[in-house]
């Protein structure tokens, strides 16, 4: 698991822990794009351009 | 509007819940940055529990339904019962003469409770009774006196309170309180669980302004014992604080009425369910026993200062109680003309035009967010069977993870995240559409309400625990409350307007003070003193509000001469077309209106006696020169500047003792000014009808704009 991911997942956790940091979101809210982002990843979409839209 | 949602409710250790959830972000973004993405990934998923405190909605239930109006439709109203008035006393009262009589040589010393520069209190026995007395005195003699008027009124209303008689000991003023026998002191939680039995005194309480009369959370100034409950320290009633000082105390209005149901104060924290159908038969019992009569006569037993006002006062407080809580239909369905007029007030058609434009577009967006949230509801229910059997896989789902939340992995689990996010964006376009506080209205709760109802619905269907709090007749009952309390402080605030002794001439002979345009068509022509202002603001006349002009621009070439000041009561400006701009209110006709182009200038008849006209001392001998031409000899222009409510200010109200005029930061600083000039004009002013209405905050809305306040005087009451 800990592989190292696509840089699309990194670059759009960072923006995701950056608006959670900034309280613009809760934490329920990221959770809830967390939980899509997984999704994505288990559709093997891992580093497609899908993931940086989210 | 407020915003009332369950989500933002107060969580316990806010702040150190946000500590740690700001350690948890940091070290995540370590992670994230340290190429541990997945992990990161999974922690978001499955955060920590005590980070995310979901409020429990079964646990604030409580609290909701103890707000009052709450789903009013449902809940029955405490049967309070109005007090019965001791009539014995009442007919004693007005059949004796009160004297004081001298303690000196009859008392014993038991107790020594305080002694101090200010109070000085004591337990005594009367020699010759032996009946055991509390005695107090103070450097304010007044507020001895006061004490024993407001102990009177509690006593003739017939709610319990030791009898209070003044003394004289040892040269001294004091108050006599009779014993309480086999009392003990409530605490608040006793008082807020027998509220009801308290609240038989609520308007008493309310008329008489006793904001301590459950003194601090810790030292109740209530006893109780067989008898019920008794009222203790009366110190804090009308113009009175409970310890130290002077309260603001409304002649004309009792804006305790509401203050003391408000839960944020003491008192509210007791009376916050007090109903209006138990303050009706209340008041029916004040103003039966309080009579014009009986308010004289305790009044000059008494022996307060200023008597005089002191009678107007009560007399204006029970009048207003009574505009506002009797009327014929007491009893009915039907609202009475008071609660009539303020429905009014809080819907739209008393905002000005540009206003209700702007709380128009507000309601057209609540209306397209509620057509996102009715067509995702319709979805819901389309899907309500596929989506129970989601959220059963969900909650039967065997595989939990070590923080006890079901495994996020399983394909159900992230279609039902697909909903819940759906529903967050509607949560989120709800909540950041808020309408600011002084533009509610009715017409603005009913709509927000619409679509936070359908919204719950929604989250009940996806059991989020993120709803709305939907209390519309609570929001109402507090738009109301507000306004109210505005109409309260605009009825016995003063608002000022300044000229030079020039105008004030063109004024004593006509008795008007008109809007330039007026003046020339009365005068033929008017003469600006500022060439650079005499084409603008042709129609209106210029108020500030609570606070006074120190000083007036005079003709080209002496830049500041000392003010002729004409004061009135704030609510001329309801009564007339009015708005707000950056130099102050602006008052127009009745009948003026900008988005009819209808012109309407300002014209005050001064004989009518709306205004205080304070004229500085320094003009005085000009004047009567001046004016020695028009009237037969100086008894006829006393007789005029009389007629006209005109009266001479002090030299150093206006001026400094350098004898240089004082700036607008002065007064700013100095509000004793301001109020020394009102308090002047206060003495000239007769008592003056009270008038509903709102001001609307327009902004800096510059002239001739057409957000003016459509004339609010057909909201007018008159006494």
């Amino acid at each position: 698991m800990d592989n190292k991911p696509a840089i699309n997942l990194q670059e759009a956790l960072d923006r995701l822990l950056d608006k959670l940091e900034k309280e613009d979101i809760t934490i329920s809210q990221a959770r809830e794009v967390a939980i899509l982002l997984r999704k994505k990843i288990t559709e093997s979409q891992i580093g497609s351009n899908k993931i940086n839209d989210e | 509007m407020t915003n009332n949602s369950i989500s933002e409710v107060a969580q316990p250790e806010q702040t150190s819940i946000r500590e740690r959830v700001k350690n948890w972000v940091t070290s995540l973004k370590l992670r994230n940055s340290g190429g541990q993405s997945m992990a990161v990934l999974d922690q978001l998923i499955t955060p920590p529990v005590d980070l995310l405190p979901i409020p429990d909605v079964a646990q604030l239930r409580p609290a909701i339904e103890k707000t009052p109006g709450f789903a009013d439709e449902t809940v029955t109203e405490p049967p309070i019962q109005p007090p019965s008035p001791d009539t014995e006393y009442r007919s004693n009262l007005m059949a004796e003469s009160y004297e004081i009589i001298d303690l000196t040589d009859n008392l014993q010393i038991l107790d020594r409770v305080s002694s101090g520069t200010s109070v000085d209190s004591f337990w005594g026995r009367r020699k010759n009774t032996g009946e055991t007395l509390y005695l107090k005195t103070e450097t304010d003699q007044n507020k001895l006196k006061t004490e024993f008027l407001a102990n009177s009124i509690y006593r003739l209303m017939g709610i319990n309170v030791p009898h209070v008689d003044l003394v004289q000991y040892q040269g001294k003023l004091w108050t006599a309180s009779t014993e309480i026998p086999n009392c003990k002191l409530c605490n608040m939680g006793k008082l807020s669980t027998d509220w009801e039995t308290i609240a038989q005194g609520f308007v008493t309480d309310a008329y008489l302004g006793n904001l301590d009369v459950f003194g601090l959370i810790s030292n109740a100034n209530v006893a109780q014992n067989d008898h019920g409950y008794w009222r203790l320290d009366l110190g804090g009633c009308l113009d009175y604080r409970g310890r130290h000082g002077e309260k603001t105390f409304s002649a004309n209005a009792v804006p305790e009425v509401d203050s003391m149901r408000d839960n944020q104060y003491t008192p509210g924290k007791v009376y916050e369910l007090m109903p209006d159908s138990a303050i009706r038969l209340q008041v029916a019992v004040l103003t039966k026993t309080v009579t014009d009569d009986v308010i004289h006569k305790l009044v000059a037993r008494s022996g307060i200062f200023k008597p005089d006002e002191a009678v107007r006062t009560l007399i204006g407080r029970r009048e207003y109680l009574k505009q506002r809580f009797l009327n014929p239909t007491v009893g009915t369905e039907e609202k009475g003309e008071g609660e009539q007029q303020l429905d009014q007030l809080s819907s739209m058609k008393c905002f000005p035009q540009k206003t209700n434009e702007l709380i128009q577009s507000y309601l057209d967006l609540y209306h397209q967010i509620q057509t996102q949230v009715e067509a995702f509801h319709t979805r819901l229910l389309d899907n309500s069977t596929h989506i129970q059997e989601l959220l059963r896989s969900v909650q039967g789902a065997p595989v939990l993870d070590k923080y006890g939340y079901p495994s996020y992995y399983t394909s159900d689990s992230m279609e039902l995240g697909e909903f819940s996010i759906e529903l967050s964006d509607l949560y989120q376009a709800i909540n950041t559409n808020h309408v600011p506080q002084e533009l509610d209205c009715d017409e603005v709760i009913d709509c927000s309400s619409q679509v936070k109802t359908i919204y719950n619905q929604c989250a009940q269907i996806l059991s989020s625990p993120h709803k709305f709090l939907v209390q519309p007749n609570v929001n109402k009952t507090l738009l109301r409350r507000r306004i109210e309390q505005e109409n309260i402080r605009v009825n016995d605030e003063y608002m000022a307007h300044v000229t030079g002794y020039e105008p004030l001439l063109g004024i004593i002979n006509n008795g008007h003070l008109m809007s330039k345009s007026r003046q020339i068509q009365v005068n033929g022509q008017f003469r600006a003193t500022v060439t650079s202002k005499a084409d603008q603001e042709m129609h209106q006349v210029v108020f500030d509000r609570r606070s006074i002009r120190p000083d007036y621009s005079a003709p080209e070439g002496v830049s500041k001469v000392p003010p002729v000041i004409f004061v009135s009561k704030s609510s001329i400006i309801l009564e007339n077309y009015q708005g707000l701009d950056s130099d102050g209110w602006h008052a127009f006709g009745k009948l003026h209106n900008a988005a009819t182009s209808t012109v309407d200038d300002f014209d005050a008849n001064l004989a009518q006696k709306s205004f205080a006209v304070l004229v500085p001392e320094e003009y005085r001998d000009r004047l009567y020169q001046d004016l020695q031409g028009d009237y037969a000899n100086r008894i006829a222009i006393d007789e005029r500047l009389r007629e006209l409510n005109i009266v001479f200010i002090a030299k150093t109200l206006y001026r400094r003792l350098s004898g240089t005029l004082y700036s607008d930061g002065d007064m700013q600083q100095n509000q004793q000014l301001v109020r020394a000039i009102y308090d002047q004009a206060r003495r000239v002013l007769p008592k003056h009808n009270h008038v509903r209405g709102r001001l609307m905050p327009n902004g800096n809305t510059g002239h001739g704009s057409a957000t003016y306040n459509q004339p609010l005087n057909s909201f007018v009451l008159a006494n």
